[in-house]
């Protein structure tokens, strides 16, 4: 019997998955969406290591002042570029979605996406049941 | 084989999404994608090559393998890549396949360890004849678990039915008030090393990936307490340890660590083991216990006992790092691995944090205690000093 390696969270603000308010903001097509879910599914399979190994994941970002920052990569019809960390609870098998952006011209936009993921960090380890929701899939 | 719910649910998700030509063609791409680069990288590690050595192998150089194991790359060339799997021992597939089939391989990707296969020096097909494992034609419920066993080798192993039957799923009872998974323990013992070589790397590769994920799952528990709950081979001790080694204890209100103290109190773990297990229950998760030595610390009737005692409580003060970048971790375990059974303790310890550098490295053997400090990792040098070392103490 297998079971998921680890689980994804969106994070969530007044019961609002801005993760998913992101996505639908940016207007992805059907097929980016179903690259990002499998991608995301990818990360909950392999190990954190191996998914930064293959660049599945970046970082942390040295944007990001406490270095817990992480992006996703997804070079779909957009380059979507996810800020996540792991956990952030101690010992969890866990990583949460915190701030949705894309790249152009190698630069992220929004430019201060590895910023707010941070502070989104901290309220998710101040309040983890108000701050996150397990993940929903894009497509 | 029973599905778990996840697997269910997931298989349901994509079933239905899949109906609309842009998704599956959008998640088959991606799934491409990430199956090389993840299934090269996780099988070069596996055979402890390094990037350079892989290239070297294939005729190219080590920024061309690090781009075949970026999973954007997808420009990957069949020539190079059927290379690679040679060199890997393996041989490369490509195939048309339906999109059903995706869901099935979509939904069962749960772990690295999917990903991995065995040379061929360890292909179960090509096994010394298992024909020959005594007491295949018995009646008893060992000769019947060996064919079981024999039946699994011929499947090609896979593990997620071996991991089933350990926790005594999908077996039927044999007769006796043992449970099935007691059995199927012993029917792995006694064999011929050559006959049950297959089975016992299998049964090995089920062992390492235990906790890989970070947590120790209730499956992973279930397994460990029918393990545990026999002298274990020692073949299987190794990889045992190093799953324990990797278990973060520190949630105790998870099902894995209750089921954990329940079989400690149901006496199902070695005696030998029993104080290492509650040491490590309430032990901090930076600490870095070698269980093997921690047993001989604690034996009256070891003479090294004390000195050995006061090596380990060092590494404990000094606080050996437990999350490490990837790099460090995986020559950490090469050390481990080559030093195992030579009562040596390693851990890296962090003395000021600099991006993700990890400055200083430890390491203890019995009777003995040494360390070196570096301003960059130079495991080399740990490695000549930790050999000279435990040479002059074998020859002491």
């Amino acid at each position: 019997m297998m079971t998921l390696g680890m689980l994804i969270w969106d994070y969530q603000s007044e019961n609002q998955n801005l993760i998913r308010q992101w996505a639908d903001g940016i207007r992805l097509g059907k097929r980016d969406r179903a690259l990002l879910d499998q991608k995301l599914d990818a990360l909950e399979a392999l190990e954190f290591d191996l998914a930064t190994h293959t660049h599945l994941v970046a970082g942390p970002l040295r944007s990001s002042k406490d270095k817990h920052i992480y992006k996703l990569r997804v070079n779909a019809g957009v380059m979507i570029r996810i800020m996540l960390c792991r956990g952030p609870l101690n010992g969890e098998a866990a990583c949460t979605l915190l701030e949705g952006a894309t790249e152009r011209d190698g630069r992220l936009v929004p430019a201060n996406a590895p910023e707010v993921a941070a502070k989104r960090r901290e309220d998710v380890l101040g309040k983890p049941v108000d701050c996150r929701r397990k993940h929903e899939r894009f497509s | 084989m029973s599905d778990s719910v996840d697997e269910q649910r997931r298989t349901a998700e994509l079933k239905e999404s899949f109906r609309d030509q842009d998704v599956r063609e959008g998640y088959a791409e991606g799934f491409l994608n990430t199956w090389i680069a993840s299934q090269l990288t996780a099988i070069r590690l596996n055979r402890g090559l390094t990037q350079k050595e892989l290239a070297e192998a294939i005729g190219t150089k080590q920024p061309g393998v690090a781009r075949m194991e970026r999973e954007n790359y997808g420009k990957w060339n069949l020539q190079t890549l059927a290379r690679a799997a040679a060199k890997l021992g393996c041989r490369l597939k490509v195939s048309l396949e339906t999109y059903g089939t995706l869901v099935e391989e979509a939904a069962a990707f749960r772990s690295p360890g999917f990903l991995l296969r065995p040379d061929f020096a360890h292909d179960p097909f090509f096994a010394p004849s298992f024909g020959r494992w005594p007491g295949l034609d018995s009646p008893g419920p060992v000769g019947y678990m060996r064919r079981q066993m024999f039946e699994w080798i011929q499947k090609g192993a896979p593990l997620v039915q071996l991991r089933d039957w350990l926790a005594g799923r999908d077996l039927p009872a044999v007769g006796d008030d043992q449970p099935p998974s007691y059995w199927l323990i012993e029917a792995l013992r006694g064999c011929p090393a050559e006959e049950d070589r297959q089975v016992t790397l299998r049964f090995q590769t089920l062992l390492t990936n235990l906790g890989r994920s970070g947590r120790l799952r209730d499956e992973d528990l279930e397994l460990l307490e029918v393990v545990t709950g026999h002298p274990i081979p020692a073949a299987y001790q190794e990889p045992l340890q190093a799953a324990l080694d990797r278990t973060p204890f520190q949630d105790k209100s998870s099902a894995a660590t209750e089921r954990l103290l329940r079989a400690l109190k149901d006496n199902q773990i070695n005696s030998s083991a029993k104080p290492i297990w509650f040491d490590c229950l309430g032990a901090d998760r930076e600490r870095v216990v070698d269980l093997g030595l921690l047993g001989l610390a604690r034996d009256s009737s070891n003479p090294d006992a004390f000195e050995l005692m006061g090596g380990l409580e060092f590494i404990q003060e000094n606080r050996p790092g437990f999350e490490t970048p990837q790099k460090c971790i995986r020559r950490l375990l090469q050390l481990r691995k080559e030093f195992v059974g030579n009562n040596l303790v390693v851990g890296l310890t962090l003395e000021s944090f600099r991006s993700d550098r990890w400055e200083s490295y430890r390491a203890a053997c019995v009777g003995e205690l040494f360390w070196i400090e570096a301003w960059d990792p130079r495991l080399d040098t740990l490695y000549q000093k930790i050999r000279y070392y435990s040479e002059n103490r074998v020859a002491a």
